[in-house]
């Protein structure tokens, strides 16, 4: 290994506090000490990715508190140490991270409101994509309506939750007191998109709406999709509450395209 | 005299900016931009970006590609920066002079590298990979430091023109940051500037930082200080009217209050190049 390999494994393993000779490596320049010299360093790597954590998640800072928040900070740090370019994606472990170590994994909360605070962030920057009016859907022909497919927006998302986590984002994003820890006898989807103002927006999404959504994320078809709707609602309803729900999405601007 | 690349005044474009840089009279010339924060797929950033790439011209400055790292160059990285370059074409693009990347982690700061003959033959053979794969030359910044190494052999400014002679690459040529190492180093600020070499210059940078007494943090955080503006002055007599901007990334001030104190920049240069007052964007 080269001197130069050599010295930034030494400097790298100093910042993240682990054993390292880096110390020796570097020049006594009076009146500073080295000690100060390296702090300026360690400390302004565990500041700039503290910040990133900061920035990404106020929710659950808020929801955690003080004390709680400078372990998890300690931690993740700790755990794991950034192994990307772009801060933008530094807190991509924080859901794992408090979904398996303890404290944190006790409260299952904690792990589901990151995971939400997460998934607004990556709608916000995802690509860009013109979206469909309701015109594109009342000129397609009727023998076009069993085969056709939607394309949705690259922000779309699905949050699914096992606890009140969207409700208790919402509550501390409100500064009111959060709501207790509820666990959900069945999963509660949220549907997750930028709208036309590019401002991340967010609502409940019923099962019957999930199950439709998935078939066409997944590909399906909208008589296959009817298909299923049958299990919710009445034959002759069917047609009617699929229609609702496409012209929802459309006008809400989650629709790109059309395809049959 | 007026360098042939001389864009004028500028600002690193911020978020809260965003807004003001498109609808409000002001007289910034151009921005530079921070190559990571717009390597995403979309949304408000890149909105914003593609119409002020439309009204003025940009230059592209990263600060992850580290350049003087032993690993691999990270090809993934440089593929999204010639893809960003091809959307916001840049007038030119930079990075540091620095390692930011060792055993799999990123530090996600600037770290000084040793003054050596093997590290000049690394880091000059790197820019030259990069320069090859992105089909142009780039600037390479001079960083601020807090300690030096055993090893090092020679002075900074020795280092830094060794290393952009070798590599055939232009200068980012950082005040504030020669002012901060100066300080941290006790050396002579002037005697940094007096030794670069002139024709490499390309782009200036000025901002503000924080001082401790015995030393002094690059932070961002604070107006240019009356010794940079002193050192600014000097800079502009040796090299002439480079485009200039100031870095501000933090406790970030109103727009306007920064084209305030970019006015600064452009009355020390004009006094200096009294030809300045003739000068306008794309004559």
């Amino acid at each position: 290994m080269s001197n130069l390999a050599r010295l930034q494994q030494q400097f790298v393993a100093f910042l993240q506090g682990q054993p390292s000779e880096f110390s020796k490596l570097v020049s006594k320049q009076a009146p500073v000490p080295t000690r100060t010299r390296l702090g300026i360093y360690q400390n302004a790597y565990h500041m700039r990715l503290r910040e990133t954590i900061d920035n990404d998640h106020p929710v659950l800072g808020a929801y955690l508190g003080d004390e709680l928040y400078d372990l998890l900070v300690q931690k993740y740090i700790e755990l794991y140490p950034s192994k990307v370019k772009s801060l933008r994606y530094f807190c991509d472990g924080i859901p794992q991270l408090l979904a398996e170590v303890k404290p944190f994994s006790a409260h299952l909360i904690l792990s589901s409101l990151a995971a939400f605070e997460r998934i607004l962030l990556s709608a916000f920057d995802a690509k860009d994509q013109n979206v469909i009016t309701i015109d594109k859907l009342a000129s397609l022909p009727p023998e076009q309506w069993p085969v056709m497919n939607l394309i949705f927006h690259p922000s779309v998302r699905i949050f699914q939750e096992q606890i009140n986590a969207v409700e208790t984002w919402q509550a501390l994003k409100g500064e009111m007191k959060p709501p207790a820890p509820l666990k959900r006898e069945y999963p509660v989807f949220w549907l997750v998109w930028r709208n036309q103002e590019r401002l991340t927006e967010f609502r409940h999404v019923s099962a019957p709406e999930y199950v439709l959504f998935n078939h066409f994320q997944q590909g399906g078809d909208f008589g296959s999709g009817c298909e299923l709707l049958s299990e919710y609602f009445n034959v002759d309803d069917v047609p009617v509450k699929a229609v609702q729900f496409l012209q929802m999405w459309i006008n809400s601007g989650l629709i790109v395209d059309i395809p049959q | 005299m007026i360098n042939d690349h001389f864009l004028g005044f500028g600002l690193g474009l911020r978020i809260p900016h965003f807004e003001d840089v498109l609808t409000t009279d002001h007289n910034v010339e151009w921005f530079e931009i921070l190559s990571e924060n717009f390597m995403v797929d979309g949304g408000k950033p890149r909105y914003y970006l593609e119409q002020i790439a439309e009204r003025f011209p940009l230059v592209m400055h990263g600060v992850a590609m580290s350049i003087g790292s032993t690993t691999p160059l990270d090809m993934t990285y440089l593929n999204n920066l010639k893809k960003l370059m091809g959307d916001v074409k840049p007038r030119w693009i930079s990075d540091h002079l620095c390692f930011t990347q060792a055993n799999d982690v990123n530090s996600h700061d600037l770290l000084p590298l040793p003054y050596t003959e093997d590290a000049i033959n690394h880091v000059a053979d790197r820019i030259k990979q990069v320069q090859d794969h992105i089909g142009q030359q780039m600037l390479i910044e001079n960083v601020s430091s807090y300690l030096t190494y055993k090893e090092s052999g020679m002075t900074e400014w020795e280092f830094y023109n060794e290393v952009c002679q070798r590599a055939d690459c232009f200068m980012l040529l950082d005040i504030n940051n020669i002012y901060v190492s100066a300080r941290n180093h006790q050396f002579d600020a002037n005697d940094y500037l007096n030794a670069i070499d002139p024709k490499r210059v390309r782009q200036i940078h000025l901002a503000g930082h924080t001082d401790y007494g015995d030393y002094v943090i690059d932070t961002h955080d604070h107006d240019v200080c009356d010794p940079v503006w002193d050192l600014y002055r000097n800079a502009v007599k040796r090299f002439g009217a480079v485009s200039t901007m100031i870095e501000r990334d933090d406790d970030i001030p109103a727009f306007s209050v920064l084209n305030k104190e970019l006015d600064i920049a452009r009355e020390i240069a004009t006094q200096e190049i009294p030809d300045l007052s003739q000068w306008k964007q794309g004559k």
